[in-house]
């Protein structure tokens, strides 16, 4: 955990050792008597290790420490010899990743009051026991970025955490999340049009440069530009537009959150090598969404799917947005990415919109999003293509431990 | 173009003036290298030529190359070999409509920042959505530059920019940014804002101003609190000098007469108010839609004011002002140098047919034309591009099928930079 | 017959006329001339009847807009005279039939909370909507639209087949009354003892309907009674003027008397002189009609109109010679709700009930016992469900709205809605699957696909987006199985039906090719 404020993530260990010391408490016995030897040997039909890259013979993985150790026939005898072995009939792919959730905690995630807040952290509101990190696991959504909400011009920073009914922070500065969305100039607060917060953002952005400016929003926004990730939630064509020339004069790779009219960009998105975040996708969407993803693909443009579905018209209809707990479900991110396939998205593009790519936009490539040796052992398995709706979901593995599918009531 | 964006770092838009050196730079290229200027000449022949700049041409001839006006003529003018030629007999060409006060791409909700009655330093440019339908409209109706304002819900609302109407990002629209200061007298700042008067104010609308004598007081605040920046900014009392603030900024540079202030006033009062805050002042202010001119148009010239004024074809009543049909004839008889424009009058006709309205309602037709070509394109600031058909100019011109002040004429041809629009 | 609905009645009469021709030939400008269309063939890789096993190298004969023939290509020949249409590497699936779907439907029908059990959701649909015409598309060929509102009663359902142009309504009398709907769900707001009492008041209207019946029944055995006692009445005062006829003018007597019985029914009879029973007897034989209707009039009767006939008899006893002149017996008042569930009853029309809670399920099984409902369809998401007793009552269910993954509220119903399917499966249930939604429609397949992979086999899984819907709608003799004789409803897609990236290559609606590919896109719509 690299915080800027070590004193604030000195605290924040402490309670979540507290946490993890519970649930180690609860979780050891069980660990000990499933894996006695510690290695584990999954053998399925075929095995996609990144979307485009799979093994259809001798497909297998190895998973020492929670991380995978050797994968199909390069798998060495001795070490398959030793390890407690599980076979399916299905397809072995790495486990999904959602770029953009809030969990079950929503509420604690919108901290409306100022507008720029870009030293907030998300992980400092994860709850390791919401039943949400449980069900996302159930769903074969082995990773997850809590996000900040879009309450504030400068929403704070994203964290990776690793679902199960015990979640796990892997690494807090996922990205640095800002808004342009009507939920973020609704808050009875300087700015409340967009033409004042780029304004805003466009300031905050020059004082951060000012190295003499040492607050600290400007040194979280600092730290940002020197190598991190900046993303803009924003829906429209015309927000679309103010955040891709904020990024170009800031010479940063535009990441889009929710752009549902990023059709129009997509040569501005090509150019400036710019990826988009989709809002989910269901029975109900529009045509133009459903189609997106297809038009993406043929432009060029990398795209994955998030779980969580913007406040559609929530402005509307009360007047102001409101911090309403999410509503997402985390299988949607398969069923978007089936009906993507549906509407002309390639089936290797699709799983990468839910696998490689959401995991290379929050900068966590090397842990999940694929099954290279050394990522984390998280992975689902298929009776079938990933992106069949038919084919059901046999087993998922969260950094090499099994996940029990059973819902066991514990998430209403 | 004036740096009011100094804290800013470069901004995307900062590429407007290069882009259009590199523009004229390769025009000339084009008029030195006549094999070049054949490539992508021009030629229209035939038509009735109106350069807005001299006198009517009957049977005249344009040639534009590069995006810019390579030659007018009559009839006899040499065409360049390989040009396009295009037959325009029978029809009228104008330059290019300039509309001086429009919203183009800019939905309210953008361009009306509430959080603060002040808001100086906020950029329209920042909001303008280049694909917004209202532009296909615009220059398919034959106005082919227009300036876009921030909304007029605030006392000072920020700084407008001159646009093409084609473009695919803002940049290649941008003409001048940074045109002119808003400032909005009447009741639209103060409406929806409310009086404190018991507990704490639960929303950002419990603020002055409540009044149309709160309004100005907001803009006279403004421009005291800019006085006292610079006087702590240059001479600090005690310790460090003022930190550099966008707003207050952008107030001085109003106050140095570097940027002109619009002040959008409609009633008798507002527009006598806008005068004597200019005076007060010592800033450059023009009139934005004075409905009430008709009743002070010997104050506004003897104030040298100039004057955009909004739809003449708006019958109601707008903020108490009442419209009259002679506004604009009244104005002419005063020598009070005007534009017509659409402004925010959502019952506004097209750019021409309110033109045409005033002359129907007497003006003369040189004037009527003058105001939403060349008049406008100096108001402004932007003469030396647009406004009238002049070699060196920008190529935007407008092929009418007949005289454009008859309202069954229609634009046939529309040329921005010397591209035809669809 | 093909009923088209549409607002061009030169359409509508061309397709009435020459059925085949329908409008996809205004559609599809590359369609060939009538006369060769109305024989054609299809060649297909797979044939998937539904009704039986898959058919390699398959060929579908179409006449007249009917399957006349599905059969392995060496089994069924190919007329010279037909056109052939050739789809190499594809399936050919019996057109889509969605058991739920609100196609057509105006917001304003769709949620009438005012319907009663006979309020037909047919008359207020709207054949223009664009979304609804565009499910052909989609391979959706029929689709049975109901009323959505949050009311107990939502009227009669209606089955159609989406077109280009409209849609065109299902043979017989589906179009108009195919299913009455009930909501037992009801908002998930109310409270539970709320919900119970619209709950028993559905089964208050059920006991309602013998009554009624018997209201119905009576009515036409008055009103014979009536006739013979007016006819009684009449003899008698026309006895009483033929005896008084020649003492003044017979014909302006008879024209007077006969004008005041039939307009004036309160002006008393002119004269109520004595008279012999003979006088009756002696006009009876004047006409024979009276004489065979007053027999029945003779029947023991009851109620009301018993104690009636009762004091009629005491006052022919005391004055026989002058009968009263009867008053006509007041009709049943005609309820369209009651006449709606009688058909239930009667088993014409199935009894749709909306359910998503395990008491619902029970109470509609209940309800239908007690008062003997024989097709009963249970349809919702039903997280909770006593499959046994479902299973039991062998009544069908149409599952909706299970892929919705945006609940939180019920996600836990959502969750355990998807194994639903399959545990029905499992237990011998009918299970069939509706979108709820017209763009939800669109996707019937990744439905069946989604309700597949939470454990539903995948041969139910397809059957329960054509033949089990069918047989749900009572519409499986003309569609949702490529069979000869049924409607020529075909999907032609690129791959199984189920797979993500399957593209819809053609559907033929009626022997009609609604839609094709183009070369260039999988999509051209």
């Amino acid at each position: 955990m690299t915080g800027p404020f070590p004193k604030d993530a000195v605290n924040r260990n402490a309670a979540m050792t507290t946490r993890a010391f519970l649930a180690a408490l609860l979780a050891a016995p069980a660990a000990l008597l499933a894996q006695p030897s510690g290695d584990l040997l999954v053998r399925a039909d075929r095995l996609v290790i990144s979307p485009g890259n799979e093994l259809t013979e001798r497909a297998a993985i190895l998973v020492r420490d929670g991380k995978v150790a050797f994968l199909g026939p390069e798998i060495p005898a001795p070490a398959a010899a030793a390890a407690r072995e599980m076979r399916f009939e299905g397809t072995i792919a790495p486990g999904f990743v959602d770029p953009h959730a809030h969990l079950g905690i929503a509420k604690d995630l919108a901290e409306a009051i100022d507008a720029v807040t870009p030293d907030l952290s998300a992980a400092d509101a994860l709850d390791p026991f919401d039943d949400a990190l449980g069900r996302a696991a159930r769903y074969g959504v082995c990773t997850l970025a809590l996000a900040p909400r879009s309450a504030n011009a400068f929403a704070g920073r994203a964290a990776m955490v690793r679902a199960g009914v015990t979640g796990t922070l892997l690494m807090e500065d996922a990205y640095l999340k800002l808004a342009l969305v009507d939920e973020s100039l609704d808050q009875n607060r300087f700015p409340t049009s967009r033409m004042g917060a780029v304004d805003l953002m466009r300031l905050s952005f020059a004082r951060a440069r000012d190295a003499a400016n040492d607050d600290r929003a400007s040194q979280a926004i600092r730290r940002t530009l020197d190598g991190g990730r900046l993303a803009f939630h924003t829906r429209r064509h015309a927000g679309i537009t103010s955040a891709l020339d904020l990024c170009d004069e800031l010479g940063v790779q535009p990441l889009l959150i929710g752009a549902d009219e990023a059709a129009r960009s997509t040569a501005r998105l090509v150019r400036t090598r710019g990826s988009v975040v989709l809002a989910p996708l269901n029975l109900d969407s529009p045509l133009r969404h459903l189609r997106l993803p297809a038009t993406l693909e043929a432009a060029g443009v990398p795209f994955s799917f998030m779980t969580e579905a913007p406040p559609r018209d929530a402005t509307a209809a009360t007047g102001r947005a409101e911090a309403t707990n999410s509503t997402a479900h985390p299988e949607a991110l398969r069923v978007s990415a089936a009906l993507a396939v549906r509407h002309g998205a390639s089936r290797t593009t699709a799983l990468a919109a839910i696998t490689r790519v959401p995991a290379e936009q929050c900068g966590a490539a090397d842990r999940c999003g694929s099954l290279l040796q050394g990522r984390d052992a998280s992975f689902v398995v298929v009776g079938g293509d990933p992106l069949d709706l038919g084919a059901p979901l046999l087993a998922v593995f969260v950094a090499g431990k099994r996940v029990d599918l059973e819902d066991r009531g514990d998430d209403r | 173009m004036i740096a009011l964006r100094q804290a800013s770092p470069r901004r995307l838009h900062a590429a407007g003036p290069s882009s259009h050196t590199l523009r004229v730079g390769l025009a000339l290229l084009c008029g030195l290298c006549p094999a070049m200027a054949q490539d992508d000449a021009v030629a229209l022949r035939g038509a009735t030529v109106h350069p807005v700049a001299g006198p009517p041409i009957e049977g005249g001839v344009v040639i534009f190359a590069g995006g810019k006006i390579q030659a007018i003529g009559d009839g006899q003018t040499p065409l360049p070999a390989g040009a396009t030629v295009i037959d325009c007999e029978g029809a009228v060409i104008t330059p290019g409509l300039v509309d001086a006060a429009t919203a183009l791409g800019v939905s309210s909700r953008d361009a009306n920042e509430q959080g603060d009655e002040v808001t100086p330093h906020l950029h329209i440019v920042d909001v303008i959505d280049p694909a917004a339908p209202a532009f296909r409209r615009a220059r398919r109706a034959g106005v082919t530059t227009a300036q876009v304002s921030p909304g007029n819900r605030n006392a000072v609302g920020g700084l407008g920019a001159v646009v093409k109407t084609r473009g695919d990002t803002v940049a290649d629209m941008l003409v001048r940014d940074e045109t002119c200061l808003r400032v909005t007298l009447g009741s639209e700042p103060s409406a929806g804002n409310r009086p404190i008067r018991f507990g704490t104010p639960a929303t950002i609308y419990y603020r002055r101003p409540n009044t149309r004598m709160g309004v100005v007081w907001a803009i006279r605040k403004a421009f005291y609190d800019a006085m006292a920046y610079r006087d702590r900014k240059t001479v600090p009392e005690e310790g460090e000098p003022a930190a550099s603030d966008a707003g207050m900024e952008v107030l001085l540079q109003a106050l140095e007469r570097k940027l002109q202030v619009r002040t959008t006033a409609r009633a008798e009062q507002d527009i006598r108010t806008a005068l004597r805050l200019a005076a007060e002042f010592g800033y450059e202010t023009v009139v934005e839609e004075a409905t009430e001119a008709w009743r002070v148009a010997d104050d506004l010239a003897a104030a040298q004011a100039r004057v955009v004024f909004a739809a003449p074809s708006a019958d109601s009543s707008t903020d108490g002002a009442k419209p009259r049909w002679h506004s604009l004839n009244a104005l002419a008889a005063a020598d009070v140098p005007f534009a017509i424009a659409t402004g925010s009058n959502k019952a506004a006709l097209d750019l021409i047919h309110e033109v045409t309205f005033a002359v129907r309602n007497g003006l003369d037709r040189d004037a009527a034309l003058a105001s939403v070509t060349l008049e406008p394109a100096r108001i402004l600031g932007v003469a030396e591009r647009v406004g009238s058909l002049e070699a060196g100019k920008d190529a935007d011109l407008v092929v009418w099928s007949g005289d454009p002040f008859d309202p069954s004429s229609r634009p046939t041809r529309v040329y921005i930079d010397g591209k035809e629009v669809q | 017959m093909l009923r088209p609905f549409s607002f061009d009645p030169r359409c509508a009469l061309v397709a009435v006329l020459a059925p085949v021709v329908g409008l996809a030939a205004q559609e599809a400008p590359e369609a060939d001339p009538p006369a060769e269309r109305a024989l054609s063939a299809i060649r297909v890789a797979v044939a998937h009847p539904i009704a039986g096993p898959p058919i390699r190298d398959a060929v579908l004969l179409i006449e007249e807009g009917r399957l006349t023939a599905v059969g392995p290509a060496d089994e069924v020949t190919i007329p010279a005279d037909a056109t052939v249409l050739e789809f190499p590497d594809s399936h050919a699936y019996p057109g889509l039939v969605d058991a739920l779907s609100v196609a057509f439907g105006d917001p304003t029908v769709l949620n009438d909370k005012q319907a009663d059990a006979g309020t037909p959701v047919f008359e207020g649909l709207d054949p223009t909507d664009r979304a609804s015409r565009a499910l052909i598309d989609y391979g959706i060929t029929t689709a049975y639209v109901s009323n959505r509102a949050d009311s107990t009663w939502r009227g009669l359902g209606a089955v159609l087949h989406p077109r280009h142009d409209g849609f065109a309504q299902a043979e017989g009398e589906e179009t108009i009354a195919a299913g009455v709907q009930v909501n037992m769900a009801g908002a998930t707001d109310k409270h539970p003892l709320e919900r119970d009492k619209a709950r028993r008041a559905i089964g208050e209207l059920f006991a309602t309907l013998e009554a009624y019946r018997k209201a119905q029944e009576r009515h036409p055995r008055k009103v014979e009674k009536y006739e013979a006692e007016f006819s009684k009445y009449l003899d008698y005062h026309r006895d009483q003027k033929s005896k008084k006829g020649p003492k003044g003018d017979a014909d302006k007597g008879e024209a007077k008397t006969g004008d005041k019985i039939k307009d004036a029914d309160t002006d008393p009879p002119a004269a109520k002189p004595p008279q012999e029973e003979g006088g009756e007897n002696g006009g009876g034989e004047g006409n024979g009609k009276a004489k065979t209707k007053a027999a029945p009039a003779k029947k023991r009767q009851t109620g009301r109109d018993d104690g009636a006939a009762k004091a009629d008899g005491a006052k022919k006893k005391d004055a026989d010679k002058a009968p009263k002149r009867p008053n006509f017996p007041k009709p049943p008042t005609p309820d369209p709700a009651k006449e709606a569930l009688m058909r239930v009853v009667d088993g014409e029309l199935p009894l749709r009930v909306e359910v998503q809670r395990a008491e619902e399920i029970q109470a509609a099984l209940e309800l239908a016992r007690e008062h003997s409902v024989p097709r009963l369809v249970l349809e919702g998401t039903a997280a909770a469900a006593d499959v046994e007793a479902i299973a039991a009552a062998g009544v069908p269910f149409v599952l909706t709205g299970f892929l919705e993954p945006q609940q939180p509220p019920r996600s836990a119903a959502f969750e355990r809605a998807g194994r639903l399917a399959g545990q029905l499966e499992g237990a011998g249930v009918t299970v069939a699957i509706g979108s709820g939604s017209v763009r939800g429609s669109r996707h019937l397949p990744l439905l069946a696909a989604y309700a597949a992979g939470k454990g539903l086999s995948a041969d139910a899984a397809v059957r329960a987006i054509t033949l089990s819907d069918a047989e749900v709608l009572g519409v499986d003799d003309q569609v949702g199985s490529l069979q000869a004789g049924k409607r020529a409803d075909v999907l032609i897609v690129s791959g199984p039906l189920l797979a993500s990236d399957t593209r819809i290559l053609a559907v033929l609606s009626a022997g009609d090719i609604a839609f094709r590919a183009t070369a260039a896109g999988t999509e051209d719509r």
